[in-house]
């Protein structure tokens, strides 16, 4: 029999996002949260995130991803969560289908969602548009960062000896000095742009420290294999301006593992099956200073709205969204006045996407291209100045009620003005 | 002999979805049959690269099941053909295969285009052809295919269906097993010897001997070999490369209706856009002809910068918004052709199936089927079986077996084809259906337990039977969780598992292992502690970084 149940709140994930929210809104005065996780057990991605870098700005500590996570599932003791249960369905009328091992098919019709699917790795095919498509063998030794990070640190297998690894981010940086901790030899990280896609904080600690070469404006041709489908190694080239390779500048690398990490895109195929509006330059759904999308009730809160910086940071807005979930099932939150705010020269994208004057609105962007002596400057109400800025370190911009109220236009319009530290 | 693996009346060598095909049709007989083949499983060279189309009217070839009076410029396909037209629905029943009957449409950008195209439409039309439909009326094109390219002028839909490829080849293998055909895996075959005191072949493997009393060589690209091998050398293999794209279903679902190709001045063109039953659009194709006797290129699948940008850039002028940032990934394979020795020693292109009794000995059939080879297998299976008679082979007065199963349970989506109702008795009944492990295309660990248990031994075997990891993802979630299902229940560790056999490992080593002895070297690694900057600047910057973003470092 089909399980049928109306809890106040359900939410979908159980990481950084997912569980800080629960928490909230429980101690928010929600009576029923119930948090739905499709892993074997709770925390999401960061059991496998064994590295340091954690709770700096939340605990104030130096953690790794596994104890930061811990902290959370520890405090959401008492909170219900089914593991091993995965969302099959959302509609727009909160309907949520969730086929669980132990429960069996439970249909959900919750007061309110909160999604916190967080995202999925950018795959191979996906590395393509102006960089073009990434070439070659098709068979093993070519993986995505995160996979190479569960099968080292949660299985207990490393995918082999000499890595190459495509791509600057996060999770690439980081399992290259895990490699290399394990006895592997790391050969170089490779990176089309002209400078890292991930934090710099990363570049230095895992890249640098561990005297891992970084080849910038570089990108990979072709990936070798033999003829029993393993990889021999990858032919790298140096790219133009407009990210052109350069004839004769082909360079062969004896790897026999590729790792791709070329960025991440928000989990969204259950807010398309729900209708859920999405931003076509974040991947997420449309959100307002609420985490509210366009359909009532549903909320979006951390790595499925847009890509954050930090899981800190995940679990920081998560908070607010939870608040404000509870706020909408107790019947306070109404819908408001919609003011947009949209990105303006030099911003890649601003999250949230709409917001009201009357409450204060946290604001995050990623600029567009690397930029010194930069100021951004939102709409004529705030301005900052960065020395250096650049599209992998997220800005945050906290705005009270009274700031906004000095907006005179119909909409907020960001935009960031610098010298190119490349030229573009 | 040291080493006999098997001893049977009829071996297959190949299993693509000529040998598969084949070899279903003679587990209808009560004989000792089996399956060579020299990967890990089944379909894994051409027929897992093929585009899936099935073609109902053959008009590429120029024919028609009931057409009379047409010449027909190649007598034993067009046999096959029109057998399997007739055999198609049935079997697929039978077999529990999906497929999309969603037409063809045929484009044309100019109006030299437009001219040929119409006498295209005349020729089917005269051919008999139903459900045709011409129209130059651009109202009528966008209704046809909203997101089409305003340039077409004109076009014509022609009624096609479409599988998916691999799945009729696992289909076809199934129920030859289910009806007590045995399978060799990763055991190419070395040497084929005659022997004439036993009557029979003595197949060498890589894993041991065969006897056989006849041989159907099915092997494709490396049917000429196997058929050198008995003295048999009038044919040899010819390839082409074709690179592929597959869009993400969550993109594009729905945007295109048809196959939609372009149709120009000088006939069908090239590049094709393919609407998949799963949701995803699949884009082809760049041709790369392989140089003759270059026989490692034709188990070549590698794709190319040039040949994946060329079908970007001509699908995309088919339909302009074709979203390519949504591509999950590329694909290339090989497609068959063939070069007979005519009279003179000189090798000449073959069109035609070479279906044949060898003239070097009756007993050893070479079957070998480059185009269209998958809308004419149930066709060639028939027609095999015939020539095996014509050889001496006895198919029992009884013909078919009584307890032949001509029916295969589905296996693929099983679960998220399922209404709520059926998931929940079926998670009921077996709580592994509860684990989604794909949560792409929703597939649970029940169906990759259940693929395991029907042959699969690799990852790859998993996904073509499953579709696990075949979603936006690739496998991010998935993969490593297969993996160790696939550990699991084939009672191995990690590191044999592959991906697709030969050394195609994922996990090379346990992480202790590679640990031993670095140990050393990883302390004069360690020694830096201390950040190091190239410059001044950049110092700066890391430490405003730090203020930034953390309160206490």
């Amino acid at each position: 029999m089909i399980k049928y149940r109306k809890p106040d709140l359900l939410v979908l994930g159980s990481g950084p996002a997912g569980l800080a929210a629960a928490i909230r809104a429980k101690e928010a005065g929600l009576k029923e949260v119930v948090v739905i996780e499709r892993g074997e057990e709770l925390g999401g991605i960061l059991p496998q995130c064994i590295h340091h870098g954690f709770g700096y700005s939340y605990f104030n500590e130096i953690l790794t991803g596994s104890e930061y996570v811990s902290r959370f599932i520890k405090k959401a003791g008492d909170i219900e969560s089914l593991t091993h249960s995965t969302a099959l369905e959302l509609s727009s009328d909160k309907t949520v289908t969730v086929a669980s091992a132990k429960e069996g098919l439970i249909q959900f019709r919750p007061k309110a969602v909160i999604l916190a699917m967080g995202c999925l790795e950018r795959p191979r095919g996906a590395v393509c548009g102006t960089i073009g498509f990434l070439c070659g063998m098709r068979g093993s030794g070519i993986l995505t960062a995160g996979i190479a990070q569960r099968m080292v640190n949660i299985e207990g297998y490393i995918p082999g000896k000499r890595f190459l690894i495509v791509g600057s981010g996060d999770i690439g940086m980081t399992i290259a000095r895990r490699f290399v901790l394990q006895g592997a030899e790391v050969l170089g990280v490779v990176e089309v742009l002209p400078f890292s896609s991930g934090l710099l904080r990363n570049e230095i600690e895992c890249l640098r420290d561990f005297s891992i070469p970084i080849w910038l404006s570089h990108t990979v041709l072709d990936i070798h294999g033999n003829t029993f489908g393993r990889c021999e190694g990858a032919t790298i080239v140096e790219v133009d301006r407009e990210m052109r390779p350069i004839p004769g500048t082909e360079e062969r690398i004896d790897c026999d593992t590729v790792i791709l990490s070329v960025g991440l895109i928000p989990l969204n195929k259950l807010p398309m099956i729900a209708g859920i509006e999405l931003n076509p330059l974040t991947g997420g759904p449309i959100i307002d200073e609420c985490g509210q999308t366009n359909v009532a009730g549903i909320f979006a809160a951390g790595n499925v709205v847009h890509i954050h910086d930090t899981a800190d940071e995940v679990s920081r807005t998560s908070e607010d969204v939870a608040e404000c979930a509870a706020e909408y099932i107790s019947g306070k939150l109404k819908r408001r006045e919609r003011i947009p705010i949209k990105p303006g020269k030099n911003v890649r994208y601003v999250v949230p996407n709409y917001f009201s004057k009357d409450r204060p609105v946290t604001i995050l962007l990623r600029v567009s291209w690397a930029f010194n002596d930069a100021v951004i400057k939102v709409g004529n109400i705030f301005k900052e100045s960065y020395p250096h800025i650049r599209p992998s370190e997220q800005v945050k911009i906290t705005l009270s009620p009274e700031a906004l109220k000095k907006l005179e236009d119909k909409e907020l319009v960001i935009s960031c003005e610098g010298r190119e530290a490349v030229p573009r | 002999m040291v080493n006999l693996l098997d001893k049977v009346d009829v071996l297959v060598i190949g299993g693509g979805v000529e040998g598969c095909g084949v070899l279903r049709e003679l587990s209808k007989f009560n004989h000792d049959i089996a399956l060579l083949e020299k990967n890990e499983d089944v379909c894994f060279e051409v027929s897992k690269a093929a585009d899936g189309l099935l073609l109902e009217v053959c008009h590429e070839v120029g024919i028609r099941p009931d057409y009379k009076g047409m010449v027909m410029k190649t007598p034993i396909q067009e046999r096959c053909l029109n057998l399997s037209m007739f055999k198609r629905k049935t079997l697929f029943r039978c077999l529990g295969i999906q497929y999309l009957p969603c037409g063809k449409f045929l484009v044309a950008f100019s109006n030299d285009a437009l001219t040929q195209l119409k006498k295209c439409y005349r020729k089917m039309q005269w051919m008999g052809i139903p459900d045709l439909e011409f129209t130059t009326d651009q109202k009528r094109i966008k209704e046809l295919e909203p997101n089409i390219s305003p340039k077409v002028v004109g076009g014509l839909i022609v009624p096609t269906d479409e599988v998916y490829p691999w799945e009729m080849v696992i289909a076809l293998y199934e129920n030859a097993r289910q009806n007590g055909a045995r399978a060799h895996f990763g055991a190419k075959a070395i040497n084929v010897i005659w022997q004439k005191d036993k009557g029979n072949f003595l197949v060498e493997t890589e894993r041991g001997d065969i006897e056989a009393g006849y041989i159907v060589n099915a092997a494709q690209f490396g049917a000429a070999e196997i058929a050198r091998m008995i003295g048999d050398d009038h044919f040899m293999p010819k390839g082409t490369r074709e690179e592929f794209i597959i869009l993400a279903e969550g993109a594009c679902k729905g945007m295109i209706k048809h196959i939609v190709r372009e149709y120009g001045a000088d006939g069908l063109g090239k590049c094709l856009i393919i609407p998949a039953p799963d949701g995803e659009l699949f884009l082809g194709r760049a041709y790369e002809g392989i140089e003759d006797g270059d026989v490692e290129a034709l188990h070549e699948t590698k794709t190319t910068r040039g040949g994946i940008q060329f079908v970007a850039e001509q699908t995309l002028k088919i339909v302009p918004s074709l979203p390519m940032s949504a591509a999950i990934t590329t694909y290339a394979g090989n497609v068959p052709g063939l070069r007979v020795k005519d009279k003179n020693g000189d090798w000449i292109p073959y069109s035609d199936y070479l279906l044949e009794n060898s003239e070097v000995n009756p007993r050893f059939i070479n079957c070998v089927a480059p185009a269209y080879g998958l809308s004419a297998a149930p066709g060639i299976a028939t027609y095999i079986v015939e020539l095996l008679g014509r050889a001496g082979f006895d198919i029992g007065e009884a013909r078919v077996k009584e307890n032949f199963n001509p029916i295969r349970p589905p296996l693929l989506r099983r679960f998220s084809s399922a209404s709520n109702e059926e998931r929940d008795g079926l998670i009921v009944e077996d709580s592994l259906y509860g684990h989604v492990v794909c949560e792409c295309k929703h597939v649970t660990e029940a169906e990759i337990v259940e693929a395991i248990r029907r042959g699969a031994t690799t990852y790859q075997g998993i996904k073509f039977r499953t579709h696990a990891g075949m979603g936006e993802c690739q496998g991010g979630f998935c993969k490593p969780r297969v993996h160790a299902i696939l550990a699991r229940e084939l009672g191995i560790p990690q590191t044999e598992v592959t991906i697709k056999g030969g050394t195609s490992i994922e996990a090379m080593f346990t992480s202790k292992e590679l640990l031993k002895g670095e140990v050393e070297k990883l302390e004069k690694r360690l020694r830096h502690v201390e950040p190091r900057f190239d410059s001044e600047e950049l110092k700066k910057s890391y430490e405003d970084l730090l203020k930034r973003n953390w309160r206490k470092r």
